[in-house]
């Protein structure tokens, strides 16, 4: 049963900036489904970790990453992985909203324009089926055309949910999705990942812990670029095995 | 003295200097245009100069400078893009990139009337083009090029970064990011930047007294084979523009209604220049709806 498999192991992952180590040998796994929230405080991790996941680092000079990452049973750094077939089945969701400069419709078909997709009604199919997805359809379904700039921020960051779902991928990755966010539409991004959450991997860095304990069945804390502990959500919050867990989610620090 | 009127003595003595820079400029352009609106006709805008006298047009001169323009434009505008999308998106921090950025500078600094002795020398004596439609339109180009590089450059700076994360989470290359959504979102403001600077060329004339020549060779209008010396388009024919025309009159003119001709010519010039500054804000805010919301 592949369900049962891990979608995503990672191993001993080592990162550098430049000569400065910033994770110290992470080893975690990532169910098929479900949601799993990295917790910390600021520096501790947990976006390096997550940005190595589909290789954002590549972007930058000076930083080198080792380990095992195995994604669908297949090395995420091999040389010979395609970065874009990659990060086509691994989305990623960041913490500004960041929708390009055009209408909502063609944001959400960018990734499949890309691929080459052409036929109007394809387009026109995933379009819709993308942004009931982020929970947004009802609010822009009568304004496709116009530009997604003038969406508020948290409509801007479901449209840049729904421009990831577009081009199908097997795992979400969420960097901070709401921290920019209003209380209000923090929470429609938190319902629209709820009820994703049983068709998609997804893993989300959040500040917030109350945000951790509302909507990921997994949680994992990271310290000063280790993993401290990882459980489920309701094991670490009510009864840490660690005390360092025990400490910064009673805010003793951090 | 207490801040409050502290401020105020400031803000009055900054709205003063201000003042001061727009009345220079306004009277500088209202008195360009009272000499010189009164001379334009249809006749003065057509006619080909004429040299011993009165009644003579600027026709040929207007036509050199729109055709020069494009000429400069068509040469330098796909280098200034190559050159800004490398220095913005691929060039990494190095002596290499630090000297290109150091010799655009002193490019874009240097006095034009060294860039048209530079275009003598090579393209007019070397080369044998002589004075030339093409060695003028060349030495326009790197006239042009330093400040249509920074122009550009500074467009596609002005892309926020999250938009090439996004475009490379989504699976493109880079290549693919600067394709297709960093170059489509700078657009209006490249547009406006190279609206900008053919209000510059346009109105450049030391560059090109040396290299497009000092006279207006009468043309057929009626021949567009671009081989043929009397043709409007012909690369290879000496070309006085609107303002190296200017020049002329005004040092060695003999026409008797030369002071005429020098304020309608100057006051035509203006209007251009004038013309091609609003119209790049509008056109850079129109091209901006439109790709936006199509």
């Amino acid at each position: 049963m592949k369900n049962q498999d891990n979608i995503l192991i990672t191993r001993d992952v080592r990162l550098w900036y430049g000569q400065k180590e910033a994770l110290h040998g992470i080893d975690l796994d990532f169910p098929q489904k479900g949601i799993t929230a990295l917790i910390g405080p600021s520096g501790s991790g947990k976006s390096t970790y997550l940005r190595a996941l589909n290789r954002m680092h590549d972007l930058e000079d000076n930083v080198t990453v080792t380990g095992s990452f195995t994604f669908d049973g297949s090395d995420i750094y091999a040389p010979t992985t395609d970065t874009v077939e990659l990060r086509k089945k691994i989305g990623m969701v960041f913490q500004q909203p960041n929708p390009f400069p055009f209408s909502i419709y063609d944001n959400v078909v960018f990734g499949l324009r890309l691929a080459g997709v052409r036929d109007r009604q394809t387009l026109d199919e995933a379009v819709e089926k993308s942004l009931k997805a982020a929970s947004i359809w009802k609010e822009v379904k009568d304004s496709l055309n116009k530009s997604a700039l003038g969406l508020s921020g948290g409509q801007q960051q479901r449209v840049s949910i729904a421009r990831v779902l577009a081009t199908s991928p097997e795992l979400l990755l969420l960097d901070e999705p709401t921290s920019a966010l209003d209380p209000v539409s923090s929470h429609n991004i938190e319902e629209t990942l709820m009820n994703l959450r049983d068709q998609y991997a997804m893993i989300i860095v959040t500040h917030s812990m109350s945000q951790a304990s509302r909507i990921s069945d997994r949680t994992a804390f990271f310290l000063d670029g280790d993993l401290i502990e990882v459980d489920d959500t309701r094991k670490i919050f009510l009864d840490p095995s660690q005390k360092k867990t025990q400490d910064y989610i009673s805010g003793r620090f951090g | 003295m207490n801040a409050k009127l502290a401020d105020k003595i400031a803000t009055t003595v900054i709205y003063v200097i201000a003042g001061m820079v727009a009345l220079v400029l306004f009277s500088m352009l209202g008195f360009i245009l009272v000499q010189g609106l009164p001379h334009l006709s249809w006749h003065f805008l057509t006619s080909p100069a004429l040299s011993f006298e009165a009644g003579g047009g600027i026709g040929i001169q207007l036509f050199n400078s729109f055709y020069l323009l494009v000429l400069a434009m068509v040469i330098s505008f796909p280098i200034a893009l190559g050159a800004a999308i490398y220095l913005n998106e691929y060039a990494k921090k190095s002596v290499w990139t630090n000297i290109i950025r150091t010799a655009i500078e002193i490019l874009s600094s240097l006095p034009s009337v060294v860039v048209g002795l530079f275009g003598f020398l090579l393209f007019v004596v070397q080369f044998k083009f002589g004075f030339s439609i093409l060695s003028g339109a060349i030495a326009l180009s790197i006239f042009n090029l330093p400040l249509l590089t920074r122009s550009i450059e500074t467009s596609l700076a002005q892309i926020p970064y999250l938009q090439r994360e996004a475009g490379a989470a989504l699976g493109l290359s880079r290549w693919e990011t600067v394709l297709h959504v960093v170059l489509p979102a700078a657009v209006p403001s490249i547009v406006t930047g190279v609206v900008l600077s053919a209000g510059r060329v346009f109105g450049e004339a030391a560059a090109l007294i040396f290299t497009a020549g000092q006279s207006a060779p009468a043309l057929n209008f009626m021949d567009w084979n671009p081989f043929n010396i009397s043709s409007p388009l012909s690369p290879m024919r000496p070309a006085e523009t609107l303002a190296v025309h200017i020049w002329k009159i005004n040092s060695e003119g003999i026409m008797p209604d030369l002071n005429l001709v020098s304020a309608g010519a100057s006051a035509v010039l203006i209007i251009v220049v004038l013309i091609f500054n609003f119209s790049a804000r509008k056109l850079g805010m129109k091209l901006f709806k439109k790709l936006t919301s199509s």
